[in-house]
């Protein structure tokens, strides 16, 4: 007789599906033995696991011969700057430029906790990096924001889990755009409370970052 | 940054330093890190649906290289080297994807017609993974690219992506769940 589904069987069946597990060690056989839809799944996620690979193997048959890399960095290595990294007075003056040039909002957003909620037109919250509020609701709809004057570099927006262990969602944007819409995947993947991130880049490529703390559901 | 990240960002940024100082043996090893360009390009590429062709892609890693060095002194050991160049092969991609969204589709002047049923219907296999890979959306997707067509390891796609490593593992196994279902779904599509 099959036993119910365990959270243990999915645990196994990561711990094969990732190599982690041989199939024929004897932890897995014994499990295969005792729960026959193990072994059923484990067959059905490997034939996936072939088909990507034969997809790959497909797209490998189509790869250039390339230069190796060793090679391609002393080529270009004229381009490296001969300056060591970190933060130069040039770097943080336009740090705090792009710091003032943009004013972040999300809209589709609640107010305060609680409270009614307001429409997307409603909410520009219109506040630099200091004043975000720690949070606010987020029914689904777009992430709205606006920048006080132009910017000449790009937008990237993320969005992460609380503890920023995983990124859920990820968007590169243009510097004219003022939204981004999450698609039905990246919905899938939010969760009750998340971090978005804006990060904007100026004419020099010099990134800022803005975090705001989000909650839905 | 998580904390559980295998990720030394002292040694990272020594790392950077020498190649900046011209350092052989730090060449050498960061030559590494850009071997892995090539393989970010093709997982990013089979994750959008493969909209570069191989003389595009070949002509995105020099670029992507160029990209990377020309950045190397902004890099201050924040995070993982290999995240930070995955971050700027995706901007990069992007940019190329969009840009090539705005021309019409040119097929390579020593292009051919497919020629044996064989050939076509592997490349309609592959076309099918692909669909169904973009349904599934998310990181899980780009996990599961990095993966198999990145040929990436477990590891090395979570510093690529700044995921703890067991969470990398549980949302590929996630991920393969959901392709499952999308596979089933681009088969009955077709029939």
């Amino acid at each position: 007789m099959t036993r119910e589904w365990s959270e243990r069987d999915d645990e196994l069946l990561e711990q094969l599906l990732t190599g982690d597990l041989a199939p024929d060690d004897p932890v897995a056989t014994a499990a295969f033995a005792e729960n026959p839809e193990l072994r059923r799944q484990f067959d059905e996620l490997q034939a996936v696991q072939g088909e990507l690979d034969e997809s790959a193997a497909a797209d490998e048959e189509d790869e250039r011969p390339r230069e190796p890399a060793a090679d391609l960095l002393r080529r270009n290595l004229h381009h490296v700057p001969a300056t060591s990294s970190g933060s130069s007075p040039r770097r943080v003056w336009l740090g705090v430029a792009a710091a003032a040039v943009v004013l972040i909002g999300l809209s589709l957003a609640f107010g305060e906790w609680g409270s009614t909620p307001k429409s997307a037109e409603e909410l520009y919250l219109n506040l630099s990096v200091g004043e975000l509020h720690p949070s606010d609701e987020y029914d689904g709809g777009p992430f709205v924001w606006k920048l006080d004057v132009p910017l000449g570099g790009r937008i990237e927006l993320s969005i992460y889990d609380p503890k920023r262990e995983q990124r859920l969602a990820h968007a590169t944007l243009e510097p004219t755009d003022t939204s981004w819409t999450p698609d039905s995947a990246q919905l899938a993947d939010f969760l009750p409370k998340m971090i978005w991130e804006l990060v904007v880049y100026d004419a020099e490529d010099t990134p800022e970052s803005f975090t705001h703390e989000i909650s839905w559901r | 940054m998580p904390r559980d990240l295998d990720f030394d960002p002292a040694r990272e940024l020594a790392l950077v330093r020498g190649v900046i100082s011209r350092d052989e043996a730090a060449i050498e090893e960061f030559a590494e890190k850009l071997e892995k360009i090539q393989r970010n390009l093709a997982s990013l590429n089979a994750r959008f649906g493969r909209p570069l062709n191989a003389d595009d892609r070949a002509d995105l890693e020099q670029d992507t290289v160029i990209v990377v060095l020309k950045k190397l002194s902004t890099y201050e050991g924040r995070a993982p080297i290999d995240g930070w160049v995955y971050r700027i092969c995706r901007f990069e991609f992007m940019n190329r994807m969009r840009a090539k969204g705005r021309q019409p589709r040119e097929l390579p002047e020593d292009a051919e017609p497919a020629s044996t049923d064989g050939v076509m219907q592997e490349d309609a296999n592959s076309d099918r993974v692909r669909r169904a890979l973009a349904r599934v959306g998310g990181v899980e997707a780009e996990i599961i690219s990095l993966r198999h067509y990145g040929n990436l390891k477990f590891p090395e796609i979570s510093k690529h992506l700044e995921i703890p490593l067991g969470t990398v593992k549980t949302r590929y196994y996630r991920g393969l769940q959901r392709l499952k279902v999308a596979l089933e779904s681009e088969a009955s599509d077709d029939a």
